[in-house]
């Protein structure tokens, strides 16, 4: 390992090869796994030629090591440090087929989408505000950066980085846009068919819907709300100019046909919702009058879910129950009052023994005050007449 | 549509959501991926009958429950059942109570607990 030999210029590379490691190390393990494993693969004449890549990029000691430790790397018997690791990140994608390089970019998707439904994600959303709620997103993802891994800036040139990024956001507009027309759709559906049923039944009702997307409950109000027709006009579908033009052409076609099964998909979907609900509706109303019940019925909407709760309580029982609190009461003010007038009797009593022992010993003192007077005045007395005497 | 395109021969767009490159695509491509979108339609319908399948056996678990608990009413029994299961669309959760509707067991213990409330009053009032 002479390479990595001592000396105050390598302590100075070792420091920054530590900060600049960091950055491999940050970088996705799929990617990492991905990018070693098509290290591992290359030929041995793409070895060579990547090795003269590596040695003009990095120096010929840097080469020279590539060339003495690549078999020891492959066979796990050294491991490779996080600043050849970075390097060669940044040098196998340039030796790699396109569907190879693509890959590379598809491994940022889960980060980015991750972002995304973290700007997407909303609270509990009041239906009059979710159009602006779903503006509200489209305007972000619009205009967010969304900061790709280090390794994706410096391998891949800003064209086809703005090419990748002008895709998903197409992608990410789209969806958003679906999923506000799905939403708006379940909410018609729930106010035009939903609604009327359950009315038809004397019972209590609770009802739920959560948007998928935003992954928030939205507050139904009683009357259908106004919500508009469309979030956004058209989108356009972006311009292909790079060499990965046809995966993405792909991915968009694959975008669209997953598309299509959703729409194809909803129909049906509604028509299942509503036998369900019948069949629940049907039953709670054969449960004779004087019985309780409790049913809840999840139901997949097309852009969320709904979650209908009905639930009867027997009057006599609610009185019954009324009149158990009622005794309850009662009987924890009769207590109350009780303990008040136990301990108000304890203190007042002892109040009047501490009064009348002070005026027991207060008496006896004075007692005993006047008893000792009137035994001196005698002794006075006394005395008085015996020297007269004598 | 307005009723002047409603006239004559209509150019039918079977899959109006394809992107915009579709047209580009040779016709062996475009064959392919209309072929993808058949199967796929084929595939959507499945998934509707085997749904339809599912809320078929819902419904009839819960007449069944609902016999049970008609039989119950029947025998003047006290119950409380609790039914759950899935349906095409999602799930169901469904709790009945019923039976005795004088509830003379919780009113002897109230009445038991107001008699012993009433001798530990009159206990206290003769201790002070």
């Amino acid at each position: 390992m002479r390479y990595y030999q001592g000396g105050r210029y390598y302590y100075r590379r070792r420091r920054k090869r530590r900060r600049r490691s960091h950055n491999y190390n940050a970088t996705p393990s799929n990617t990492r796994q991905y990018v070693k494993k098509c290290f591992f693969s290359l030929s041995a004449w793409q070895l060579v030629a990547f090795a003269d890549y590596y040695g003009n990029k990095y120096g010929d000691n840097a080469r020279r090591y590539l060339q003495r430790t690549y078999e020891k790397w492959k066979s796990g018997e050294t491991g490779m440090s996080g600043e050849t690791g970075r390097r060669i990140l940044e040098c196998v994608p340039r030796f790699l087929g396109r569907e190879e390089q693509f890959q590379l970019l598809q491994f940022c998707i889960p980060s980015i989408l991750s972002k995304w439904k973290t700007l997407a994600k909303a609270r509990t959303q009041n239906i009059e505000e979710l159009h602006a709620t779903f503006s509200k997103i489209a305007k972000l993802i619009k205009e967010s950066d969304y900061e790709l891994e280090w390794f994706v800036t410096n391998v891949f040139s800003q064209e086809e980085i703005d090419e990748f990024m002008s895709v998903l956001r197409y992608t990410m507009l789209d969806t958003l846009n679906r999923s506000y027309y799905s939403v708006r759709e379940d909410i018609s559906f729930l106010y035009s068919n939903v609604i009327g049923k359950l009315s038809e039944i004397d019972a209590s009702v609770t009802l739920e819907y959560s948007a998928n997307l935003l992954d928030c409950r939205l507050q139904l109000t009683n009357t259908a709300p106004m919500l508009e027709d469309n979030l956004m006009q058209d989108i356009k579908p972006p311009d292909m100019v790079t060499k990965f033009d046809k995966e993405y052409r792909r991915i968009l076609l694959d975008y669209s046909i997953d598309c299509i099964k959703h729409d194809t998909h909803d129909p049906g979907r509604k028509h299942v919702g509503l036998y369900d609900l019948n069949s629940l509706l049907n039953t709670v109303k054969n449960i004779q009058d004087h019985n309780e019940y409790s049913a809840r019925l999840a139901i997949e909407g097309s852009g969320g879910d709904f979650s209908i709760r009905i639930e009867k309580k027997s009057k006599s029982k609610i009185a019954f129950e009324i009149f158990k609190r009622a005794v309850a009461l009662a009987l924890v003010l009769l207590v109350a009052v009780l303990v008040c007038i136990f301990f108000t009797t304890i203190v007042l009593a002892l109040w009047w023994l501490f009064i009348a022992g002070l005026f027991w010993l207060f008496s006896q003192l004075v007692g005993e005050i006047r008893d000792l007077s009137k035994e001196m005045k005698e002794y006075e007395q006394r005395r008085t007449k015996r020297f007269a005497e004598s | 549509m307005n009723n002047e395109e409603q006239k004559g021969l209509q150019k039918v767009e079977f899959y109006p959501n394809l992107p915009a490159g579709f047209d580009e695509l040779s016709d062996h491509e475009k064959l392919e991926i209309v072929k993808r979108i058949q199967e796929q339609d084929l595939e959507v319908r499945k998934e509707v009958m085997k749904k339809i399948g599912k809320s078929k056996v819902a419904e009839n678990d819960l007449y069944t429950a609902i016999g049970v608990i008609q039989q119950l009413d029947q025998e003047k029994k006290i119950y409380s059942q609790h039914h759950k299961g899935e349906t095409g669309s999602g799930t169901y959760d469904l709790t009945v109570r019923g039976g005795d509707t004088k509830f003379i067991v919780p009113i002897l213990v109230v009445i038991g607990v107001i008699i012993l409330a009433v001798i530990l009053l009159i206990a206290l009032l003769k201790a002070n």
